[in-house]
């Protein structure tokens, strides 16, 4: 009797898994990191600069959370998340903030984007931690790898290929919408754009020493210069960190994508023109536009005219060192503009110049 | 014997957590038993791994004492698939003498059906099997257990649902309906949440329910460990002002092994 109990059971569980798996279900399909002894390095040797990542991630997140709890005209609600988010900015925690916390309807209605963005997250601090750790001596194998993995889990993975500015430009009639509307926040946002890139290339020093140094001045410029001033473009990542650029160049292109794609996602959540009910579907359609499974037979929009697909180096001129060690900020008209080499002079090249080039 | 065997098991793991890790967000999980009975519908991570240990204890009316401890492996055999094992053992105290051993040895399989959506709660669905333990207090016979888990989300708080059927043979007790709602809060956005059950198993045939009410914590110690604990307390025991309260603590950690992490060659993908 309970042996035919227990059948009939499993029979009609069987019969009910097997329907709801071909019904139309947004599954979970989580992937755990790739497991590698330089994981958690960048976080162990470097943990302000890890941290200072943290309050960007709770900005998305966030914002996306209250322009679905709020609706898209939030700008008291906006203006009060500002005020968090700079605390945090200030203060970063001490772990990273799960995105399902953060924004938990969010979450239901675009799980497939949040979990793209949490994947691509992973990337970014496991190529940290290769830089970050010198037992690692062929770094570009290592990264290489870390991208292959990456790149497998296909339906989470952005594409490797340049797309430039032009979905968050000319993806839809939602495109600007948040820049135009909350300003003060995406300018903290496209401000942590550039940060992500000038610490890849900080962390291209070649020892621990150059790194560290290149790390503080990237994090005190990030708060003395480029918060409070920040981009009027959306940087992109091999602009600011041309040696990682040339080493991954394919990470560079993702990050990339992804930071477009934390843009479109804004543009999609603050624009009345969309109802609430069309929102999760349209951003459903731009993260299929720009995911690594697709890309063979994407074929990005055009830029709207007078456009860039890249962020013009007169956009953003970059915090410049005066001779008498002042700084001129983020966007002063004097100020130089934002080449890599001049903005991120290595600790080397800095001593180099101190002791007159000798 | 046993001893020896647990030894090594705790040795592999040791070996196995040091080797590689890996990061979670996982101090809001309500996994089973750490510390609150009901567990959320999420399975783990595909190749991700999971140690945990925990132990709980509870003193009872008339003298009787009890303390049990769980040892639990699993990992993310598929997307949305997980198997585990877990080995618990016994000590009881009644009527002045101790009974210890084994009292049982479990692997389970949970599949997660979906992902949440405004509409649908997730849903997920847990076959455990039980084999007969070692020692005084060890399980006689082999058992099955069917279990559906409901997870829902209001905001930050989370509702979890779990109902199902316990198949036993007499000298285990028999079967039993078993079924408890649950919830897990956020204390504030990055390391601590708040856990609370209540919990209740019913004879299948003639006898009283047991009832247990929990409230725990769960602290994310690091990126990759997570520390529980809670007060437990079966209610169906309140007799003459003599609650019986227990004591929960656990430990898990999650990590990767790179030697069943496939990873696949490098594409050498477009960059146009």
């Amino acid at each position: 009797m309970t042996i035919r109990r227990l059948a009939a059971l499993v029979a009609v569980l069987a019969l009910a898994v097997s329907g709801w798996a071909h019904a139309q279900v947004t599954q979970r399909n989580a992937q755990f990191r790739l497991p590698a002894r330089y994981n958690f390095r960048f976080y162990h040797e470097y943990p302000e600069a890890a941290r200072s990542f943290y309050a960007a991630h709770f900005a998305h997140f966030s914002v996306y959370e209250m322009l679905l709890d709020e609706g898209p005209d939030a700008t008291d609600a906006m203006s009060q998340l500002e005020e968090q988010i700079r605390l945090y900015v200030a203060n970063p925690p001490r772990l990273e903030p799960p995105a399902e916390i953060i924004a938990p309807d969010w979450s239901k209605i675009a799980y497939a984007t949040g979990q793209a963005m949490d994947w691509t997250h992973m990337l970014h601090a496991q190529l940290y931690d290769i830089l970050a750790d010198d037992r690692v001596q062929d770094k570009k194998a290592a990264g290489e790898r870390a991208i292959a993995y990456y790149l497998s889990n296909e339906r989470a993975a952005f594409s490797t290929r340049g797309y430039g500015h032009t979905f968050m430009l000319g993806g839809g009639s939602w495109a600007e919408t948040f820049v135009h509307k909350y300003p003060a926040i995406n300018g903290i946002l496209w401000a942590y754009h550039w940060h992500h890139a000038a610490v890849y290339e900080a962390m291209m020093e070649p020892d621990s020493v150059a790194r560290r140094a290149a790390l503080e001045r990237v994090i005190r410029v990030f708060h003395d210069s480029v918060v409070p001033n920040p981009p009027s473009y959306m940087p992109l990542t091999a602009q600011f960190a041309p040696r990682f650029g040339e080493l991954w160049p394919a990470a560079a292109h993702i990050f990339d994508n992804l930071h477009m794609m934390h843009d479109v996602v804004n543009d999609i959540m603050a624009d009345t023109r969309i109802p609430p009910a069309a929102k999760a579907g349209e951003i459903d359609r731009m993260l299929r536009q720009m995911q690594y499974a697709n890309q063979d037979w994407v074929v990005p929009p055009p830029l709207p005219e007078g456009a860039h697909d890249h962020m013009p180096m007169e956009a953003m001129t970059i915090p410049t060192r005066l001779p008498d060690g002042r700084w001129l900020p983020q966007g002063h008209p004097q100020g130089r503009r934002p080449d890599m080499e001049h903005t991120m002079p290595s600790q080397r090249e800095e001593t180099h110049r101190r002791e007159g080039g000798r | 014997m046993m001893r020896i065997a647990t030894l090594r098991f705790g040795t592999a793991l040791t070996l196995t957590c040091t080797s590689s890790l890996a990061a979670q967000e996982d101090f809001r999980a309500a996994d089973a038993d750490r510390p609150i009975r009901v567990e959320d519908a999420y399975p783990l991570k595909l190749y991700e791994w999971e140690w945990q240990f925990g132990s709980r204890s509870a003193i009872a009316d008339g003298g009787r004492y009890e303390l049990a401890q769980l040892f639990e492996l699993k990992t993310g055999i598929a997307r949305n698939v997980q198997l585990g094992i877990e080995l618990h053992g016994s000590q009881q105290r009644a009527d002045g003498a101790w009974s210890t051993g084994l009292e049982e040895f479990s692997a389970h399989l949970f599949y997660n059906l979906n992902q949440e959506s405004r509409s649908t709660p997730a849903f997920a669905v847990r076959v455990d099997a039980f084999g007969p333990g070692i020692g005084d207090v060890g399980r006689e016979d082999i058992g099955v257990r069917l279990r559906g888990i409901l997870t829902r989300s209001l905001g930050r708080l989370r509702l979890h649902a779990n109902g199902g059927y316990d198949w036993a043979t007499v000298a285990d007790g028999g079967d039993f309906w078993h079924g408890g709602l649950a919830f897990d809060y956020p204390i504030g956005l990055f390391s601590k949440a708040l856990l609370g059950d209540v919990y209740a198993e019913f004879p299948a045939g003639s006898g009283d329910a047991r009832i247990w009410a929990e409230l725990g914590t769960r602290f994310q110690l690091t990126n990759s460990t997570v520390l529980d604990f809670g007060i437990t307390s079966r209610v169906d025991e309140w007799t003459d002002g003599a609650p019986n309260i227990g004591l929960v603590i656990g430990l898990s950690r999650v990590f990767g092994i790179a030697g069943l992490t496939p990873v696949p060659a490098y594409p050498n993908p477009r960059i146009d």
